[in-house]
């Protein structure tokens, strides 16, 4: 039984039995594959159609009921079969279409070095380079990579210097997840078919430095015990996250091997299914078209210059995502005193998680499939990175309001401290450093952000213990007084979201001064817990100095503190430190020189 | 040496010429030019007669119109341009002069002169 259809052939309604049909599109396929190298195939092409619809519809009007094979056999012999055709046309034609034919073309391009263009990530320099040795283009492209620094610019002159050309490989291998040989998503297995190794090879790759890494995590203690330096987790904990994080990486980026010819391809098998054949034959059948010197010279230019800015901005946009990742870890115990609860932190933490590492993932992943050349059967996975990154963007923004309005209201607590009044008409102001080591314990120097305590500036904030947090933000102001004594005032603040909870927050200050005769001692800093929170709290101490007394600052002071004096010119002295200072009726002014000390002076 | 491939260099090289020599008489249709030269005894194949048609039509030799036909859809008939005259006319002389060295060299009857024993 045959079915017949009918066709429009040229113009010519044709009925045709399917068989017949299917043979002559093979026909006018091998015929298209046979010119296509001739200036005007498509004219050529047509003409022979033309004249085969005009014997087909010949026959059909002798009586035919439709077109058989044994019509299409005669009309297809008296046009010529294509090894007739071939044959007729000998040698005249073939050489030029040993070239870019079907026939030999391997050999050719071993022998002479051509850019490939049908198998290109930038220019094709480097397929054209495995082809001309005969080495994987994947450990060609990966040896650029990573010397890239050197070979930019030789690549680039390549790409100047040697003319691209379309080259149906040999067999194209290309990376796939397997799905017949799989533990998880396959990624092994697809490995393992790339590189012709056995599967457990890379499984013992990917799982060892984590086993390990369980292990010395657990000898870890030990080692740090002993003092024996970095420890073998250094090695086994970042290689194997960088493991895991590359494993996630592929499962992403690799397609999964789902059809017989991505199977054959991840095997690197020559696929010898006839339409696949003739597909990539036809490809390889038509010369690149090379443009002019100057245009393509000026082509490439362009070309590198965007290459390298975009490069430098991926690179640049690269490092900014890594600082900010590695800054939030590095505030991230100090996050408990900004945000109100587990949820919240959760919140905030996914958030930044989401809003940093989903732009990191996608370039990663972009990265490696560029260079493995994967193809992408799945068109969601942009939409899906997108919508992650909305969510953390919106997180991120809902949680900043939040907080904001955590800061929304500020209280001031007014304290008296009761000043004895110094027996030699003189007050010493000292500042009291923060005893670093006798706040943190053992159990809690891991908790040291910042150690820097010999510098000139300590850190204005750091943790103590696992849950105080101390503050240096203690502000000094030195007025006159109204009467003949030295007051001392300790106004403490802070922001909270209504007026009360400001309030309730700045009494939980916890500042002490201490006197002792003549000399003010006073803490360069203070401590909130982790159940109050920072809401910018800061401790303001007013000294009121009677007209006639004097006061000194240490030289600590000057290192710690925000000191705002009203002195007659409302300026600061340099080295006020190292001079007395009396309260006049226009604010305090500088005395003659203890110490031979310049006059200069800045505002 | 192969019997077949000597036999076809002989006729591609003619092969042009052939085809000129029935599109000269006038407008031709490819299946024509071909039923021609099957009546001269000399087989060719459409699906070669086309694309040296086209070939010689992009060089300029040849130029077509397209004639009505009362089968169906029109018909590309070949005509030679002044150039294509002119070639064809090249190549008859040549074709000429080859036929007559190659029957005077075919005809001849006598043998060759004997070979001397001069050579040393």
């Amino acid at each position: 039984m045959e079915k017949i259809i009918n066709i429009n052939f040229q113009g010519r309604v044709i009925a045709i039995e399917e068989t017949a049909y299917n043979n002559l599109r093979q026909y006018i396929d091998d015929l298209e594959h046979h010119f296509a190298s001739e200036e005007s195939s498509e004219e050529i092409i047509s003409d022979i159609e033309n004249r085969i619809a005009e014997l087909l519809s010949e026959r059909l009007k002798r009586g035919a009921a439709c077109i058989t094979m044994n019509d299409l056999n005669a009309v297809i012999d008296s046009i010529g079969r294509l090894e007739d055709i071939e044959a007729a046309e000998g040698d005249e034609n073939n050489t030029g279409k040993d070239r870019f034919g079907r026939h030999g073309s391997e050999q050719v391009f071993k022998d002479r070095f051509y850019r490939n263009a049908d198998d290109k990530i930038i220019a094709g320099v480097c397929s054209g380079i495995a082809i001309r040795t005969g080495i994987d283009p994947l450990v060609v492209r990966i040896l650029f990579v990573l010397l890239s620094s050197a070979l930019l610019w030789i690549y680039i002159l390549l790409w100047l210097i040697v003319p691209s050309q379309s080259i149906s490989t040999h067999v194209t291998r290309r990376l796939y997840r397997d799905p017949g040989n799989k533990m998880i998503a396959g990624v092994c297995g697809g490995l393992a078919a790339y590189f012709r190794i056995d599967s457990w090879i890379p499984r013992l790759v990917f799982v060892l430095p984590l086993l390990l890494g369980i292990l010395s995590g657990s000898m870890h203690a030990l080692w740090w015990h002993w003092h024996w330096g970095l420890g073998p987790r250094i090695f086994t904990g970042s290689v194997g996250s960088t493991l895991f994080i590359l494993y996630i990486v592929l499962w992403i980026a690799l397609p999964y091997a789902s059809s017989a010819t991505d199977q054959m391809e991840m095997r690197g098998e020559r696929i010898d299914i006839n339409s696949i054949k003739s597909a990539t034959q036809a490809k390889a059948g038509i010369p690149a078209r090379h443009s002019s010197g100057i245009g393509r010279l000026i082509g490439i230019l362009f070309k590198t210059i965007f290459l390298f800015i975009a490069g430098t901005t991926a690179l640049g946009l690269f490092a900014v995502l890594i600082g900010l990742i590695a800054m939030s870890f590095l505030t991230f115990p100090l996050m408990d005193f900004l945000l109100d609860g587990w949820n919240q932190n959760f919140m905030v933490w996914a958030g930044i998680i989401l809003f940093l590492g989903i732009p990191m993932l996608a370039l990663i992943t972009w990265i490696v499939r560029r260079l493995i050349g994967a193809r992408s059967h799945r068109h969601y996975l942009g939409y899906v990175f997108a919508g992650l990154w909305m969510i953390g963007l919106v997180s991120i923004i809902v949680h900043a309001g939040i907080i904001a309005k955590n800061f929304s209201s500020r209280s001031v607590v007014e304290e008296t401290y009761p000043a004895y009044q110094p027996s030699q008409g003189i007050l010493y102001i000292n500042a009291i450093n923060f005893d670093h080591d006798m706040a943190w314990t053992s159990n809690s120097r891991r908790y040291r952000w910042y150690d820097n305590r010999d510098e000139e500036d300590t850190p204005p904030f750091g943790l103590v213990g696992k849950d105080s947090l101390w503050v240096r933000n203690v502000r000094l102001d030195v007025v006159q007084s109204a009467d003949s004594a030295y007051h001392i005032y300790e106004n403490k603040s802070s922001y909270g979201p209504n007026t009360d909870a400001a309030r309730m927050l700045a009494t939980h200050i916890s500042y002490t001064i201490n006197q002792q005769d003549s000399i003010l001692n006073l803490p360069e800093g203070f401590t909130i817990s982790s159940a109050d929170k920072f809401r910018a709290q800061q401790v303001i101490i007013i000294i009121e100095v009677p007209v006639g007394k004097e006061v000194q600052f240490s030289k600590e002071m000057h290192r710690h503190f925000n000191i705002h004096i009203r002195n007659e010119h409302h300026y600061m002295h340099r080295n006020y430190w190292s001079h007395t200072y009396r309260m006049t009726m226009s604010g305090l002014e500088r005395q003659a020189d203890t110490s031979a000390d310049d006059e200069e002076h800045e505002k | 040496m192969n019997i077949d491939n000597t036999q076809s260099q002989m006729r591609r090289g003619v092969l042009e010429f052939c085809i000129l020599s029935v599109i000269r008489r006038g407008e031709a249709y490819p299946s024509d030019i071909v039923e021609e030269m099957r009546a001269s005894k000399l087989t060719v194949l459409e699906g070669t007669l086309y694309p040296l048609l086209t070939r010689l039509k992009n060089a300029g030799m040849l130029t077509y119109r397209w004639v009505e036909s009362n089968s169906g859809p029109p018909r590309k008939y070949f005509s030679l341009t002044e150039k294509g005259i002119a070639f064809y006319k090249e190549l008859e002389d040549t074709w000429n002069e080859l036929a007559f060295a190659v029957n005077a060299l075919k005809n001849k009857k006598d043998s060759l002169p004997p070979l001397t024993d001069n050579n040393n």
